[in-house]
């Protein structure tokens, strides 16, 4: 099934296929790949900050063990190049859900990762913000 | 009083609101009764950027504009629209191109089972429909002579080509089909002695793997026979009709899908291999040039065919669909006096078509195949020069009963291209020039072509031309001849309405 309302008889148009541009895709892939992979498995292996935290969030373990499962999929997604977006996209909402927590329950210390993680989740999904489900075919080419 | 209705744009309003709401909502939540409800929040947030995208930023659709995320669920709808009707709203007669009767007539032949239907035809039996005469005495099963055409004849060419069934698998060129299904094909023409167009896609490759007889098709590009200017290569020429599967040479003039306009091959589905087959680059949709450029007029085309004809050694026939009568019958008349013949000339209907065509051209050009048959045979009995090549028709004739009405009209044997397309399984899914055939046949996925077993749908095509040529046998007694050749006009029932009605007589 397609929710594409218009399919266009062109495929996307491959954007930002300069190689700056390349670079700074790849620096943002592997950067939040890097970050989401080592928080997920710090979850995923219980480590005893981590359980303090999701402690405090009243998630404690399977909040813990889910989101670090979620985490260490956004990691995969996002490097390969046909899921990217989705990684984005999923290492995106992980991020909202890790600042409202540090905003309301946790403290700001620790916040900074999940705004970098957040800010190079949306560098990819900007750059390929044409492959993008929902959105990428209303953007113009 | 008011009565109850759904007002979608009030609807779209309150989810609009909602979506924001809900936000704050599993804000809250998440906040004073558990974080878990942040999940909520995450998700509505998310949901409510894009509505707002939906809404505010992009310009190209107004129902999104207006409508927001709401208005996704009419595209998502429309989409599945072709599904929906054809599993649960559409009748069985009123699908196109083919109506699930038709479609559902081959399944059984090529599964083998009982065709009998009971109560009553569901097809019309209006003013128009043109139907068979049975004899008040029909033949005996035992006086049928066995069918037998043989192309090249009339010239006393020495490769001569016969025919002993009156079906022919028609132009499917690998690059509209993939490998699997050009091997059933293969494979089962084979096994049930018929032979197969191999359509203008290049160097037939996969269709010579299985060893069945094969007619080459030369579209106007040329593939697999042309020089760097796109002109016949003629060592390349001999070099294929030497080789034993090859029987005989088409010159395509023009097809059913896209009378006027050359091939094509949408970029989807080109791969290395066909491009390495035809030599053309990927990623660019192939399109063949609307002519053959050795053919400018009827003088240089008739030298073209019998060039074609003298370098190949072969039986080589044309393929056109007929868009002017005239045209055509002045064509034959230049044959007539040159006295240079293809060995058969093959009738596409405009109907005709498992070709991908630009819309206007699969839906508006080209005279249908019926009274272009007739005309073509009309014209041809005229000029007195009907022995002098065989006829071939194509279009939509997946049955027995039309196989005879086009015989009736002027056919000497039939091509059929989607009847054998739906003996592999074709659903109708319409999806062949996408690459994303959902049953692996015009596909090139892997994925799509796993479900597609060689052997299986050999057999299934095997079946198919058994149980169809079993039916013609069948109509040849109930009409009371006992050989193809001896049907004609009068065979047929055409009431006064009808598009055949007072022509070509």
């Amino acid at each position: 099934m397609s929710t594409d309302p218009n399919p266009s008889p062109e495929p996307p148009a491959p954007v930002g296929r300069s190689p700056a541009v390349m670079t700074i895709l790849w620096i943002a892939k592997l950067g939040a790949a890097v970050i989401l992979l080592g928080a997920g498995s710090l979850k995923l292996s219980g480590d005893p900050h981590e359980i303090e935290l999701f402690t405090t969030l009243e998630m404690e373990p399977a909040g813990r063990y889910l989101i670090g499962a979620l985490e260490c999929a956004a990691a995969i997604l996002i490097v390969i190049p046909q899921s990217a977006v989705y990684g984005a996209f999923l290492g995106l909402g992980l991020m909202c859900g890790a600042i409202i927590g540090h905003l309301t329950k946790l403290g700001l210390a620790g916040i900074q990762f999940a705004l970098l993680v957040a800010a190079l989740c949306l560098v990819v999904l900007y750059i390929r913000r044409r492959d993008a489900p929902f959105i990428g075919n209303l953007l113009d080419r | 009083m008011s009565t109850a209705k759904v007002d979608l744009h009030r609807l779209a309003r309150v989810a609009n609101t909602m979506i924001v709401a809900l936000t704050v909502g599993s804000f809250l939540a998440g906040l004073y009764i558990s974080f878990w409800f942040h999940f909520l929040t995450v998700f509505f947030l998310l949901l409510t950027v894009i509505n707002f995208f939906y809404r505010y930023v992009q310009t190209r659709h107004t129902i999104l504009r207006n409508f927001g995320v709401i208005g996704q669920v009419r595209y998502m709808l429309e989409s599945l629209g072709p599904e929906l009707r054809q599993y649960l709203f559409s009748s069985d007669t009123e699908e196109r191109p083919f109506t699930r009767v038709d479609r559902a007539e081959v399944y059984r032949k090529a599964k083998g089972i009982d065709a009998a239907v009971s109560f009553g035809s569901l097809l019309e039996y209006g003013p128009t429909e043109v139907k068979l005469r049975h004899s008040m005495y029909p033949s005996p099963q035992a006086d049928l002579e066995p069918f037998r055409l043989t192309f090249g004849e009339e010239r006393g060419i020495e490769n001569c080509f016969t025919l002993t069934k009156p079906i022919i698998i028609s132009a499917m060129s690998f690059g509209a089909l993939g490998e699997p299904a050009i091997r059933a094909l293969a494979l089962g023409a084979l096994q049930s002695g018929i032979a197969m167009n191999t359509g203008e896609g290049g160097w037939p490759k996969h269709h010579l793997e299985e060893g069945g007889d094969l007619i080459f098709q030369m579209g106007t590009a040329k593939f697999g026979v042309r020089d760097g200017e796109g002109m016949l290569d003629e060592a390349r020429l001999r070099e294929l009709a030497s080789l034993p599967a090859i029987k005989m040479i088409e010159v395509k003039f023009s097809q059913g899908a896209k009378p006027g306009k050359g091939g094509l091959l949408p970029k989807e589905k080109i791969t290395q291999e066909i491009s390495d087959l035809r030599g053309v680059p990927m990623g660019k949709d192939v399109i063949s040039p609307p002519y053959h450029a050795e053919c400018r007029d009827h003088a240089s085309t008739l030298a073209f065919i019998q060039r074609v004809q003298e370098v190949s050694g072969l039986p080589t026939g044309i393929k056109m669909c007929v868009g002017s009568l005239d045209e055509v019958g002045e064509l034959f008349a230049e044959m007539a006096r040159r006295d240079i013949f293809p060995d058969y000339i093959a009738i596409d209907g405009g109907e005709g078509g498992t070709g991908a065509a630009p819309k206007p051209y699969i839906d508006s050009f080209g005279m249908p195949l019926l009274p272009a048959l007739a005309g073509v045979d009309q014209l041809l009995r005229d000029l007195g020069i009907r022995n002098r090549l065989k006829v071939l028709a194509a279009g939509k004739l997946i049955g027995a009963a039309k196989w005879v009405m086009a015989m009736c009209l002027g056919a000497d044997a039939i091509y059929s291209a989607r009847g054998f397309m739906f003996s592999l399984g074709c659903i109708q899914a319409l999806h062949c020039g996408d690459n994303t055939c959902p049953v692996g046949i015009a596909t090139h996925d892997k994925t799509l072509q796993h479900g597609l077993v060689v052997e299986e749908k050999a057999e299934r095509v095997k079946n198919y031309v058994e149980g169809a040529v079993h039916d013609f046998e069948e109509l040849l007694c109930s009409i009371g001849v006992t050989h193809a050749g001896a049907l004609n006009r009068s065979h047929l029932y055409i009431p006064p309405q009808s598009i055949l009605a007072g022509e070509a007589r």
